[in-house]
């Protein structure tokens, strides 16, 4: 990854979009991550299967925090298959960034991560 | 530091001047692996192409030369900390050497062991395991310097079986006084283990003169390979200890009915070893001598000084390391509104190595530092004044571009 696009990143870094507890939601799910110290919340409001809204709270790296606001961004009024379906490739698509170095894959991934557990206790919740 | 010559020291360590990133590398990851001499490197090839067998097993004359290499590693590596070498085990790291001691002595329901808020996880989780056993474990708490509370250690509870301390902390830089930490434990009946693992490297130890039970070490950290490690295990301590894993050449005789196992080393060496890493490790001590850890010790304080106070003009610059008055070559910070991954990430833009998250010390940089993690650099006797007054300069210029 080049300097230049963590140049660019800085400002979505210091004041991320889809920043914030939702006030209404239907699951929220946390992740950490034990080598960084990443630590982000995920809230997620669905409307017949699909994702009608969704934020975050939490700290990590500019990595980590670029990749899931951009995140939220995108997979608003996706169904759940096709965030399930989301790979590393994807969010590197998302943030425009061509290769990331492999220790830094888990903070493109955390964001992701948190996500596809949010949706999953969204299912579970909704088989109870 | 009369004869000191960083200049001729770099030139024995190659990669020091290989570019990363177009850039000059400067190594300040010296706590995560130390970079390895000439001598070492070249040490390896010169055992596989000479040397190597399986020693201690087959009688032929190569067998008999890897023998030998192995036995004189270790009673280099014996002298070098002042012990014999039937009291030297070599593990592959100071987490192996840790947890064999921690299954291999006997601890009942109600024994305690001491533990500190300054360790690696690694002196900390064997120790929590046994929690299951009903053994109570104690974390003895630091003062806001991240001096260790030696009063604890003055009143150590009746049922202490074992002190386990760091001689330096792998974050705060603390150098633990753990001459005065392994007395008290003795005065109360207790074993003292002394993880050395960032102060072998770095400074003259001599087990007989810090008096403690147990003292580990890694061999890459101080110029060795990777892989090797060591466990020095006290000759007063020795019996009674149960063995560590089971196998080949740590065995008196094997009859199905009967099994009488060898003597500390062999007893904790079961299968063929790295003797590849053991020579290696031999060569580094060599070679440590060479230098005198008198000077590097001396050469250090120096670099350490240096750096502490270019720190004080970086503006947002929060350290957390280097409080104590007996303070290592490790210097751990964050700048102000980066997280420690990305301030790793830029510096490694300009050639710069340092480590950043919780360097394996998550209670202590929760708890104590009230942080997520911090960047960390550390030093060894081949880094230089510049490599630091460039590492400070990067760190003002990522704050003139992202703070």
């Amino acid at each position: 990854m080049d300097e230049s696009k963590y140049y660019e990143f800085i400002d979505l870094y210091k004041n991320p979009e889809h920043f914030g507890k939702l006030k209404d939601f239907d699951a929220s799910e946390e992740n950490y991550s034990s080598s960084c110290g990443d630590k982000f919340v995920v809230y997620i409001k669905m409307d017949s299967g699909s994702i009608r809204d969704i934020s975050f709270e939490g700290n990590g790296c500019i990595i980590s925090t670029v990749s899931l606001s951009k995140l939220c961004g995108a997979i608003i009024g996706k169904r759940t298959a096709e965030v399930d379906n989301m790979q590393i490739s994807d969010v590197k698509k998302l943030i425009g960034v061509d290769q990331i170095s492999l220790s830094r894959i888990p903070c493109a991934m955390i964001g992701l991560e948190t996500v596809k557990k949010a949706l999953k206790s969204v299912a579970k919740h909704a088989k109870q | 530091m009369q004869g000191f010559d960083v200049d001729a020291i770099r030139k024995d360590f190659p990669i020091l001047s290989k570019p990363v990133n177009g850039k000059m590398l400067a190594y300040l990851d010296n706590a995560a692996t130390s970079q390895k001499p000439l001598a070492v490197i070249d040490g390896i090839k010169y055992f596989y192409e000479n040397l190597n067998a399986n020693p201690m097993r087959s009688i032929h004359s190569l067998a008999e030369k890897a023998t030998v290499a192995y036995t004189e590693a270790r009673e280099k590596i014996a002298k070098f900390i002042n012990a014999s070498p039937d009291e030297i085990v070599f593990v592959r790291n100071s987490t192996e050497a840790i947890n064999l001691v921690s299954m291999s002595l006997e601890f009942n329901r109600g024994d305690r062991i001491a533990t500190t808020y300054l360790e690696h996880h690694s002196n900390i989780l064997p120790w929590m395991r046994l929690k299951d056993a009903g053994v109570d474990v104690d974390i003895v708490d630091v003062d806001e310097n991240f001096d260790l509370d030696l009063e604890y250690y003055k009143e150590l509870k009746e049922n202490t079986k074992l002190v386990t301390v760091s001689h330096e902390s792998n974050v705060s830089g603390t150098i633990n006084d753990v001459k005065i930490i392994s007395r008290l434990a003795h005065e109360a009946g207790a074993l003292a283990f002394v993880d050395a693992a960032q102060s072998v490297p770095h400074m003259k130890v001599d087990v007989k003169n810090l008096g403690a039970d147990f003292l580990c070490f890694s061999g890459h950290k101080m110029l060795g390979p990777l892989g090797i490690g060591v466990l020095y295990i006290s000759r007063d301590v020795q019996y009674g200890m149960m063995p560590f894993l089971l196998g080949g050449e740590m065995i008196r005789s094997v009859k199905l009915d009967k099994v009488e196992y060898q003597d500390v080393p062999a007893v904790f060496e079961a299968g063929t070893q790295n003797v590849e890493g053991a020579y290696g490790l031999g060569l580094a001590v060599d070679y440590l001598n060479q230098i005198g850890m008198q000077n590097i010790e001396a050469y250090e304080k120096s670099l350490t000084n240096h750096l502490y106070k270019a720190a004080e003009e970086v503006y947002g610059l929060s350290v957390y390391s280097g409080r104590s008055r007996n303070r290592g070559t490790i210097f751990s910070f964050n700048l102000k509104s980066l997280h420690p991954h990305d301030v790793a990430y830029l510096l490694d833009k300009e050639g710069i190595a340092i480590r950043s998250g919780f360097h394996c010390a998550q209670p202590f940089v929760e708890d104590k530092l009230h942080v997520e993690g911090t960047a960390r650099a550390s030093l060894y006797f081949y880094n230089t004044k510049s490599e630091i007054d460039r590492f400070i300069k990067s760190l003002t210029d990522i704050n003139t571009t992202y703070g």
